[in-house]
């Protein structure tokens, strides 16, 4: 969480993420807003960025379809806008209920065998990926 | 035996007719026959589903016998089986055997239902049609050329071919309703927090919600109150003590609240569905149950709003598919990032690239306010409309899908439209509600369901309602011809 | 450093918290398993499985939250942290973003030079820690290790308040003093319970904006975050002055070169795409809650020292190393209870000896092979004067080699003081006689020639005589 959270941040607010967001570096070039109109559709750059952020590998002859498909989607999204919903609480959970916890009890046995026996490269119990670069 | 519901099976195991291990064979022996058609299973374990059946004979002559002991049931593939290929329809799971049971799986092992295997679905429940299994599409029962709805097609339409008589399935916008609708089954999904997620790969963590499909309501019932209930493991189960819904089938209709949602009735609504509706109200109605219109004036907002939490939810339900601890893993990765792209691009088929895209988009750097947040407030509204509906009336009823089952091949180039056609049942997910779909007659030969959404925690009610309709029509008893 | 500019520093503190069981599955927390075998399904992200919050890593936070008279957030939100990464089971990491646990609250902090200062603490936040990634042993491949995965951590950022290195330390120092303190941290740095990134800019004299950040990681030791600061101080100075720009990175510090280095990865401007964890509730902490808490908060490494300063009238130096840490405190205190009334002498040797031995030996002080008891009868019988001091350091050594209690090893040793004046008055008569030259002399006005005669006396006691006796008779004798 490096670095996210600055001196002028304030905790508990949510209006507090545009900043912290844009601190970031976006990603994205094409507009958004302008007064409330959007324009909005997807080039095939934006679908490889996206893509790559999801770590996916996508057909580049597929690029074109997910570029058209995505505009539509967003297209069909962008009827949110026209709602004004300034007074309105973000719903994050249908159910207004508090977490529950837990007794800090340790109940699990080891089943290492089990998970790794499903698992595509393990070697003397641990999994393995092509090297890491640090 | 396969024209039975399972409260006459419960009854002919009772009385020794036959033994649970009979019936198992049955089934067993009908899916051999009928499945190649219909592509309604991904696994069938016969071996395992025999020997649970004889441990549900050796349990009634025991006198331990429960309702729902010996009765077979199959399981939407998405919900995590011990030992057992839990593939959820995805190139990414083929090789998933997973180690542990679902708590619904647990549950109903555990009131001696026998598993006969995991059904086909669209990948990882992403789908109106089942057109997006890894597994091949599975086609509907009363017409092969046509699908049998999504994304818990699999199981709706085993039931509704009469290969099982309850099958388990999961509703994040309509995956239990809509396949219930459009294979003319009965199908409920509780409200959410009722049935645990524990065990069931999430689509959507807070949409998806547990439920089960059966021949009538009173099956229904039944099976909803041995998997429903409180579940410590996950962190949204309600903790709320489950009535018996059984018990509570036999309330009359009369001066029962009936609110019919204008939206749901307006442009889009096939007429064939439209005048099935109405007929089925007009039961309702001679019944004694009080009509009222009301409104649920945001209902239009809830594709939009839905197509933006779902994806977000599911772009990161979805990065634990890597290919590192589990699942499917790409030949010779050349490194690192290639074996996630990979992995994940070969792993997962197009509608899941499309909505984890999607998601992503979404929930990225400068977007977040205007995608998920705005959605989320949104879904608010929508809620409020409900909440505002229940306080004049009992029950919401209208149409499940406002059309009936489409071709095969008819929509999967053009996702938006298919996105479009779950516009009745994904405001109820939205606003966690309890929903059903019962059989209500056809509309050129094709199916027709009835949707009925009640108040929180109110799934007792809906059943009953459910049950008086049945009571007093037969579509719930209709089965397609058999094709082998 | 030059005058010239000013050092801006703010601290991101990762503490492990000391639970039994992760933050959202009931596998184990030890330390050092074979790897993956306290991985249960959860830590491992598998399909279908669900996180619930563990109460006790809850009650930590707001522990650490009223020890540093901070708000513990009546409602707080579990966001997800998106990356790929192989040791991040998920793909993202369980935190806390817009809405933490513990917000606002303040530490005092004595550096080693300047003046005492108080810090801002932004805010802490609970989050699950990832698994370990393991470069060595495979050929071309890296293994991973998610034993850790899930162990609760406790993020503490700091305001950027502290201007030096030695502040950031001091900071450092305090924050770990207090997590030990509070038993919610075992502060281990070298299992890496407890570990710091710290953001580094400089800024000329006078101006106002921060400078541009670094954020410097690896720093596992104290002196490795005074050392990595400072190079890192010059290195951006030498940058600015260079005419160049600093550039906002994370860079990794190298202990054995002494220096930072950029931690350049393909990856593009972070995009964590946070968002609340559909999976998790809101975490609501009620006032009752806060109070139980408040309640069982144990007295503050700042409260005891006042106390140690006015109950047994050590001096403050000697009550702030006392008060460094919970178990030394409370070791000390266990001694002046058991020993005799003498609670300096009792600061003395467990300053003194005590903690000099247990360095020596590099051991923990729940390891030590002296309890407090033991140590507390040594000291009564200095207070007594069955020994003497120098015959206490002996005793003290025995009974660290494990040869018994303080009594049985001067017992055995013999190394009982003589304090018997008839006999000190015998063999003070006998040194007496035997040397009537030196007599005389002293008598003449040669004082320089007690010494002489004390240590003569001593050897004719083997070192057993009360040295203060032995001076008293001595003059009255010599004088009369």
């Amino acid at each position: 969480m490096a670095g996210i959270f600055g001196k002028h941040t304030i905790c508990g607010n949510f209006r507090a993420l545009l900043p912290m967001r844009a601190d970031c570096g976006v990603l994205f070039t094409s507009p958004v807003h302008i007064h409330g109109e959007i324009l909005m559709s997807l080039s095939p750059e934006e679908v490889r960025a996206v893509a790559h952020l999801a770590r996916l590998a996508v057909d580049e002859q597929r690029i074109p379809d997910y570029s058209r498909d995505l505009s539509r989607i967003l297209e069909l999204v962008e009827q949110m806008q026209a709602v004004d919903t300034a007074s309105v609480e973000p719903m994050a959970h249908p159910l207004d209920m508090a977490q529950r916890l837990r007794p800090d009890e340790v109940t699990e046995p080891n089943q290492r065998e089990r998970f790794q026996a499903i698992a595509p490269a393990v070697e003397d119990g641990v999994y393995l990926v092509p090297r890491v670069i640090e | 035996m396969h024209e039975l519901g399972i409260a006459e099976l419960a009854r002919g195991l009772d009385a020794g007719e036959y033994s649970s291990e009979e019936l198992t064979r049955e089934v067993l022996s009908r899916i051999e026959r009928l499945d190649k058609t219909l592509n309604t299973f991904i696994t069938v374990d016969a071996e395992g589903a025999l020997a649970a059946a004889r441990g549900a004979d050796e349990r009634r002559a025991a006198g331990q016998a429960g309702p729902l002991t010996g009765i077979p049931l199959a399981h939407k593939d998405i919900f995590c089986t011990n030992g057992l290929r839990t593939s959820c329809g995805s190139r990414m799971l083929d090789s998933f055997i997973a180690p542990y049971d679902a708590a619904v799986v647990e549950r109903l092992g555990a009131n001696g239902m026998v598993n006969v295997g995991k059904t086909n679905m669209d990948e990882f429940a992403m789908g109106s049609s089942n057109e997006t299994s890894y597994y091949g599409p599975v086609r509907n029962p009363w017409d092969t050329g046509r699908v049998p709805g999504g994304s818990s097609g699999g199981s709706a339409a085993a039931v509704a071919a009469r290969l099982v008589p309850a099958a388990t399935g999961t509703d994040t916008g309509g995956s239990i309703r809509q396949p219930a609708a459009l294979c003319g089954i009965t199908g409920i999904k509780p409200t959410y927090g009722r049935v645990s997620r524990w065990g069931m790969i999430a689509f959507a963590s807070s949409l998806d919600q547990g439920g089960v499909f059966a021949r009538s309501a009173e099956d229904a019932a039944m099976v909803l109150g041995a998997m429903a209930g409180f579940d410590e493991r996950d962190s949204t189960s309600v903790e709320q003590v489950v009535p018996d819904y059984s018990a509570a089938l036999d309330q009359p209709l009369k001066g029962l609240k009936v609110g019919l949602p204008k939206e749901f009735f307006g442009e889009g609504l096939e007429d064939g569905v439209r005048a099935a509706v109405d007929a089925a109200i007009a039961v309702l109605k001679e019944q004694g149950a009080e009509l009222r219109e009301v409104s649920l004036p945001n209902l239009g907002l809830s594709v939009p709003t839905y197509y933006v939490i779902a994806p977000a939810e599911c772009s990161s339900n979805l990065s634990r598919y890597d290919g590192v601890r589990f699942g499917y893993r790409c030949e010779d990765p050349r490194d690192l990032e290639d074996m996630y792209k990979r992995s994940r691009g070969e792993g997962f088929g197009a509608e899941v690239q499309r909505r984890i895209l999607v998601g992503t988009y979404a929930l990225s750097a400068g977007y977040y306010d205007a995608y998920y947040l705005k959605a989320q407030q949104c879904r608010r509204l929508i809620s409020e409309d409900f909440r505002k509906a229940f306080e004049a009336v009992d029950v919401l009823v209208g149409p499940t899908a406002p059309e009936t089952a489409f071709g095969l091949g008819e929509r999967a180039d053009d996702p938006v439209k298919m996105y479009l056609s779950d516009i009745n049942t994904l405001a109820v997910n939205l606003a966690g509600l309890p929903g059903m779909s019962i059989p209500a007659g056809f509309a050129d030969g094709l199916p027709v369901g009835l949707q009925l959404i009640g108040n929180y925690f109110d799934e007792g009610r809906l059943l009953a309602v459910a049950h008086q309709y049945q009571q007093h029509t037969d579509w719930h008893r209709r089965a397609p011809e058999e094709q082998s | 450093m030059s005058q010239d500019w000013e050092v801006v520093i703010g601290l991101e503190i990762h503490a492990q918290l000391a639970t039994r069981s992760k933050i959202f599955s009931a596998a184990s927390t030890s330390y050092g398993s074979e790897p993956n075998t306290q991985a249960c399904a959860v830590d491992l992200g598998m399909p279908g499985v669900l996180p619930v919050l563990n109460r006790e890593a809850v009650r930590m936070a707001a522990m650490f939250g009223l020890a540093v008279g901070a708000t513990v957030s009546p409602r707080s939100v579990f966001a997800r942290k998106n990356y790929f990464y192989p040791d991040l089971p998920k793909g993202y990491q369980i935190s806390q973003f817009e809405l933490p646990v513990v917000a606002g609250g303040e530490l005092l902090i004595e550096p080693e030079e300047g003046e005492p200062k108080v810090i801002g603490i932004t805010r802490a936040h609970l989050e699950e820690d990832a698994g370990k990634s393991l470069h060595e042993n495979y050929d071309k491949m890296t293994g991973i290790d998610l034993n850790r995965a899930g162990t609760p951590l406790l993020e503490i950022v700091s305001e950027p308040d502290m201007r030096s290195a030695k502040e950031a330390v001091a900071y450092m120092k305090k924050i770990h003093s207090l997590v030990r303190y509070l038993e919610i941290c075992d502060g281990n740095m070298q299992e890496g319970s407890f570990r710091c990134d710290a953001n580094v800019s400089v800024r000329p004299r006078g101006q106002k904006e921060f400078g541009t950040r670094t954020e410097l990681k690896n720093l596992n030791s104290f002196r490795f975050v005074e050392r990595a600061i400072n190079f890192e101080i010059e290195r951006q100075i030498d940058v600015i002055q260079g005419g160049g720009k600093v550039v906002q990175e994370t860079r990794l510090y190298d202990p054995d070169k002494g220096e930072t280095r950029s931690l350049r990865t393909k990856e593009e401007a972070n995009d964590y795409r946070y968002f609340p964890d559909p999976d998790l509730l809101p975490l609501v902490i009620e006032p009752a809650f806060v109070e139980e808490v408040r309640a069982s908060l144990p007295e503050l490494p700042d409260a005891k020292r006042r106390r140690f300063v006015e109950q047994y009238g050590l001096p403050e130096y000697d009550a702030g190393v006392l008060t460094a840490g919970r178990d030394l405190a409370d070791f000390y205190e266990a001694v002046v209870a058991a020993g005799p009334d003498d609670a300096k002498l009792a600061a003395n040797w467990v300053m003194g000896e005590f903690s000099g031995a247990l360095n020596k030996a590099g051991l923990a002080l729940e390891d030590s092979p002296v309890s407090a008891a033991a140590l507390a009868g040594l000291l009564s019988r200095i207070a007594d004067n069955t020994i003497s001091g120098r015959g206490a350091k002996d005793v003290f050594e025995a009974m660290w080699a494990g040869e018994g209690d303080a009594d049985s090893i001067i017992e055995a040793k013999g190394l009982k003081q003589i304090s018997d004046s008839g006999a000190l008055e015998a063999m003070i008569d006998e040194v007496i006689a035997a040397n009537p030259q030196q007599v005389e002399q002293y008598r003449a006005g040669k004082d320089k020639l007690f010494g002489f005669f004390v240590g003569q006396v001593m050897k004719a006691s083997k070192g057993k005589a009360n040295p203060q006796q032995v001076n008293e008779l001595l003059k009255q004798k010599l004088d009369a």
